[in-house]
């Protein structure tokens, strides 16, 4: 019997509470799941209410994700993967992960997931415990934690797809750990694969352990028309001495909330990088939290977003230094060009600083294209749409 | 030729420029005038700069000057070398003048165009690795007037207005200038100089010398920039 | 205008208590009170109507918790909403009053205001009209007379209910309404004295005026009410400065500004605030809730707020400029030290809704010892307010390890306008200390050097005789900061 049942994100802690959403996640055994932090976060909810309407959320527009109508359905139509076929090293879905067999063969990468042998995920519980944010929900309703672990001095190049294989309305809701091992050389691609019409929510740890260096190319696919979503919560702990760097690029999907929680400890590098070309009347909001534990260390906070049409950005950026965190070197930037009179941008950077020993700065601007710099190019000759194109392309360079 | 009638200039309605009536033929014309008078803003307002307003009629080459667009007048052939170049991130040197050759229609190839870059950069005495830099950022006022001289250069315009150009030049690159406008001159161009640099005037063949007064406009020949260089502006008054 | 002859280290020279004679509420508050004042006041019945409006809303509303300061709950039926010395009329003012003004150096007599002549001499033109207020009342003020000849009307606000009242009905909550927020519907409940001006179409206010606030009474609070009304082509620089003695309870004063511009007026509005601290252990101190807001209501209309605040155990204010008038600017320049056990969270807000509007704020922060100094900050530019512009610096100096917050909003709503804003935290620049101790300044004055260079922005902004003032007040405070 096709059993078909609609419900919108407001109902969703109520839907898992009373069983009808089945969470998978505490009924299995202690140590292949996250029960504690699936009671955690149920708790929480039950404390402090719905995720969705807390004001975390108050600058990010989004009503659409509280109407957003999901439909689970009995009959789920799972889309069939051929590790021949596709072009990614890994897909992450909920509870599952496709690779090719021969990716494992080097012993430097680790796939995790349920079902595999020996697989013992409750070590990470903890760092999916509530955070009061829809991450909760993404905990809640995900099917099983899915990773990847690389092995200490290990040197990869991965590409890695977070799809759902699943082909109804439903909302599809990842928790993954992407775990580097000590002085690990990684690059990783990753790419959020659009469902139409759907809401898609992932959780995502990445210990990145001493002495490695990561960089991670994030992109977000985009589709014209439908009314998906995208809300990524990750966070990332830099144990001493690594190295981390996030570049993400983004036509902002319809809606797209990427939140970047950084806890780093000392002598580390990070480097948070947004691009986002945002028009039509897309919405994407990016929050970084970059929190200083250690001392001496680096960070750099630099996210860029062109704002089109009716389209809407906001950036909520945070710098917090410890009392311990001496000798810190943070920097954070935010630049908006608003292109349309329709467009709008909210910026909020913030600086929470408990030691005098620092070096902090932050900036942001809100602005058009610049005249001046418009009226040069046309002064050689290029043509006002081309120019208005050259600059902003200039403007999300560097 | 370069032909303006009753040009009138003004920002946000109060009126810079009044009634310019002045011809230009191929050839080298100075104009001087006081500063602040409004020099710039004659050569910016030809060019269409949005900040003026204008009024009157600008013919140039038998079209209509002001009914085009910057971008328009400058594939017509105008070209403005700004006194105070615009830095511009994330845009290269090269990249730019690429781009500018692109918008004329240029059909040369790439590593040509590349090469004669290299070629003036190397002429002009700026760094080897000049076509990768950043379009005037943190470039001293020489190097950026370097720039301008590369862009006049390689766009080869049919008129060039140069806004004291000379500033921040060293000898070497103020003999280029002379040089490139010597030959410009030659090549039939109309080459409009705004200086007051005695060193620059005397090694040309200056065929006008147009002085912008506060209220009055008087025209001569290299005499008049002699005696006002020697007199003062006060003379024309 | 505070005392700036302290020897002693970090000592709160202001913390005397004057001892006079005074009549006072029990204390309470309940709407039985709020007409009591209203009747000892002999106020008009739109006052009262006025006060009883925003008792009954507060009675619906709770105390705020958003904002980064902690506080031992105020027990608001334990303070007494009226205490004023006892004394017929002005001019049978108690010696000890006056002593006290004197001994903060206060000028109240008009011959002492031509600053420090002895003989009156005609042609020497006041700079500094003086409204003196203690505790509820207003004592004296200098020079009315001399400014009512221009029309200038520079007078309590008491006074100004009784011989102004249509002026003051048609300004009084329309900046700042009661139900804006906790502490000003306090206020408009129970505000017992302030400082009214209004300056006539094309007149520029020829002198400073000034009013200087002193708490006394234990167990009070002060709830001032300001209103200053600067109508087309006018001109006015106020300052207010204010102390109080050093008791042990705490003090709450909720004080409510409201400024007024209209077609091109310009108010400059300048603070020097060195209410009582509390001691090292945070024990005592004024608690300073204050609603600060400036409407620019006409064209091109100016209004700047400017402010040094060193003192208050614990400090929640944002003044702020709502720029409606096209073409109109609002500024905000201000530092603000904290150390101890002090907590302040401060800030502004730039609404712009007229088109071409412009806004700049500088504030400078100062922390040591184990306090908190936060900088809440929003910028708006709405729909309408096309081809605006803001610019934003906001700097922490931290002289210890003590916490330094920056929280600023900025949020655009059309293509045409332009938005920059840049924060910076650190310590003090050891190679500027040590090049300067290098020529001969010993560590105290190398510090006071750096820092003034650091507060060099916002001092310029205030008004020539009172930049001296703030520089010394700076460097009592940061006594002791570095060592």
């Amino acid at each position: 019997m096709n059993k078909q049942l609609s419900y919108t994100l407001k109902e969703l802690p109520e839907l898992i509470k009373i069983g009808i959403r089945d969470n998978l996640v505490t009924s299995k055994s202690s140590d292949k799941w996250f029960p504690d932090a699936v009671t955690n976060c149920l708790e929480s909810i039950q404390n402090n209410g719905n995720p969705l309407l807390s004001s975390f959320y108050k600058n990010m527009n989004i009503d659409k994700l509280k109407t957003h109508v999901n439909t689970a359905s009995d009959l789920k139509n799972t889309k069939k993967w051929d590790s021949d076929e596709q072009t990614f090293d890994i897909v992450m879905d909920e509870g599952k992960v496709h690779y090719s067999k021969f990716l494992e063969y080097g012993k430097n990468i680790t796939v995790m997931q349920p079902y595999k042998k020996y697989m013992k995920f409750n070590k990470y519980q903890s760092y999916f415990n509530s955070k009061n944010r829809l991450s909760d929900l993404c905990t809640l309703n995900s099917t099983g934690p899915v990773g990847v672990k690389f092995t200490k001095d290990s040197v990869q190049d991965i590409s890695i797809c977070y799809a759902n294989t699943f082909e109804d309305n439903d909302i599809t809701c990842i928790t993954a750990i992407i775990e580097v091992g000590k002085n690990a050389t990684i690059n990783l691609e990753e790419y959020f694969e659009n469902k139409k019409d759907s809401i898609k929510m992932y959780n995502l740890i990445y210990l990145i352990k001493d002495g490695s260096k990561v960089v991670i190319n994030r992109k977000y696919d985009l589709e014209q028309k439908d009314n998906s979503a995208n809300i990524v919560e990750s966070r990332i702990i830099q144990f001493p001495n690594s190295n981390f760097t996030l570049n993400v690029t983004g036509e902002g999907s319809k809606h797209t909330q990427d939140i970047v929680d950084v806890e780093v400890y000392n002598d580390c590098f990070t480097s948070i990088l947004g691009s986002f070309n945002c028009f039509d009347n897309v919405t994407n909001n990016m929050v970084v939290d970059m929190h200083h534990k250690g001392h001496n260390s680096f960070s750099r906070v630099d996210v860029k977003s062109i704002v089109d049409d009716s389209a809407h950005s906001s950036f909520l950026g945070k710098i917090t230094v410890d009392k311990e965190a001496e000798g810190v070197d943070a920097e954070l930037f935010n630049k908006n060009l608003l292109l349309s009179n329709k467009a709008t941008a909210i910026t909020e950077p913030q600086l929470d600083i408990n030691t005098k020993e620092i070096n902090c700065k932050h900036g942001c601007t809100v602005s058009n294209i610049d005249k001046d710099e418009l009226y040069y190019l046309e002064s050689r000759g290029i043509e006002t749409t081309w120019a208005e194109e050259t600059l902003k392309k200039c403007f999300l360079t560097i | 030729m370069l032909v303006t009638q009753e040009f009138t200039v003004k920002v946000n309605d109060e009126i810079i420029l009044d009634n310019i009536n002045l011809e230009f033929g191929p050839g080298i014309h100075i104009i001087m005038g006081p500063n602040g008078v409004g020099k710039s803003t004659f050569a910016h307002a030809l060019m269409g700069n949005p900040k003026y307003q204008t009024d009157g009629a600008v013919e140039f080459h038998g079209k209509d000057l002001l009914a085009m667009e910057t971008w328009e007048r400058s594939r017509a052939g105008m070209f403005m070398s700004f006194q105070n170049p615009t830095p511009i991130s994330g845009l290269s040197n090269f990249q730019f003048v690429k781009q500018c050759l692109d918008a004329n229609n240029s059909k040369i190839s790439l590593a040509e165009k590349l090469n004669d870059f290299r070629n003036h950069t190397y002429n002009l005495r700026l760094t080897e690795d000049w076509d990768k830099k950043q379009l005037n950022v943190e470039a001293s006022g020489g190097e950026k007037k370097k720039n301008e001289l590369i862009q006049m250069l390689m766009l080869n315009p049919k008129c060039v207005i140069l806004d004291e150009p000379d500033s921040g030049l060293d000898v070497d690159a103020l003999q280029t200038l002379t040089k490139t406008i010597e030959d410009f001159a030659k090549e039939d161009k109309i080459v409009i100089i705004i200086s007051h640099y005695e060193n620059l005037i005397k090694n040309l063949n200056v065929d006008s010398v147009t002085i912008l007064g506060k209220d009055k406009t008087v025209r001569g020949d290299v005499e008049l920039a002699y005696s006002v260089l020697e007199e003062g502006f006060s003379i024309i008054e | 205008m505070t005392d700036l002859n302290s020897i002693q280290e970090n000592k709160y020279t202001a913390g005397f208590e004057t001892i006079t004679d005074s009549e006072s509420f029990e204390p309470g508050l309940s709407e039985d009170i709020v007409k009591k004042l209203s009747a000892i006041k002999n106020e008009p019945e739109w006052v009262t109507e006025f006060r009883l409006k925003a008792f009954a809303h507060l009675q619906t509303i709770k105390e705020p918790t958003w904002a980064h300061v902690n506080y031992a709950p105020i027990d608001y039926q334990a303070l007494s909403y009226y205490s004023a010395p006892k004394f017929r009329n002005k001019e049978d003012i108690p010696q000890e009053i006056l002593d006290t003004f004197e001994k903060l150096g206060v000028p109240l007599h008009e011959r002492d205001a031509l600053l420090g002549i002895e003989n009156k001499n005609e042609n020497i033109i006041p700079t500094v009209a003086v409204d003196a207020v203690f505790d509820s009342v207003s004592i004296a003020t200098t020079f009315q007379e001399e400014l009512k000849k221009q029309g200038i009307i520079f007078c309590s606000i008491s006074e100004a209910i009784q011989e102004h009242s249509e002026l003051v009905k048609e300004y009084l909550g329309s900046v700042i309404p009661a139900k804006d927020n906790y502490f000003a519907c306090l206020n408009s409940a129970v505000f017992t004295d302030g400082t009214f001006c209004y300056i006539p179409k094309g007149v520029k206010c020829p002198m400073e005026l000034n009013t200087y606030f002193r708490i006394n009474a234990r167990n009070t609070g002060q709830f001032e009410r300001t209103l200053i009304i600067a109508d087309a082509d006018s001109y006015v620089s106020y300052l207010e400065g204010c102390t109080a003695p050093a008791y042990d309870e705490n003090t709450l004063h909720a004080a409510v500004v409201e400024l007024v511009t209209h077609d091109r007026a310009e108010i400059k509005y300048s603070t020097v605030q060195n209410w009582y601290p509390g001691d090292e252990n945070g024990v005592g101190g004024v608690l300073n809730f204050v609603t600060k807001r400036g409407l620019c209501k006409g064209e091109s209309s100016k209004i700047s707020w400017t402010q040094v605040e060193t003192g208050s155990a614990v400090t929640w204010k944002y003044p702020s400029c709502i720029l409606r008038g096209d073409n109109s600017v609002g500024e905000f320049y201000s530092v603000a030290v904290t150390k101890g056990k002090q907590q302040a969270d401060t800030g502004t807000k730039m609404l712009h809704v007229g088109k071409n509007t412009k806004s700049t704020i500088v504030s400078k922060g100062i922390s040591f010892g184990d306090s908190s100094n936060t900088y809440r900050g929003q910028v708006r530019i709405g729909k309408t307010a096309t081809n605006s512009r803001n610019y934003t610096q906001c700097d922490s100096l931290m002289l210890d390890n003590s916490k330094a917050l920056t929280l600023p909003v900025v949020s655009q709503y059309n293509n045409s306008s332009i938005v920059e804003h840049e924060a910076s935290a650190g310590k003090l620049s050891e190679e500027a200390l040590f090049y300067l101790q290098s020529r001969g300044l010993d560590e105290e004055n190398a510090v006071n050097c750096v820092v003034n260079g650091f507060c060099k922005d916002v001092f310029q902004k205030l008004p020539l005789e009172f930049a001296a003032e703030a520089n010394k007040l700076l460097s009592v405070t940061l006594e002791g900061a570095v060592g």
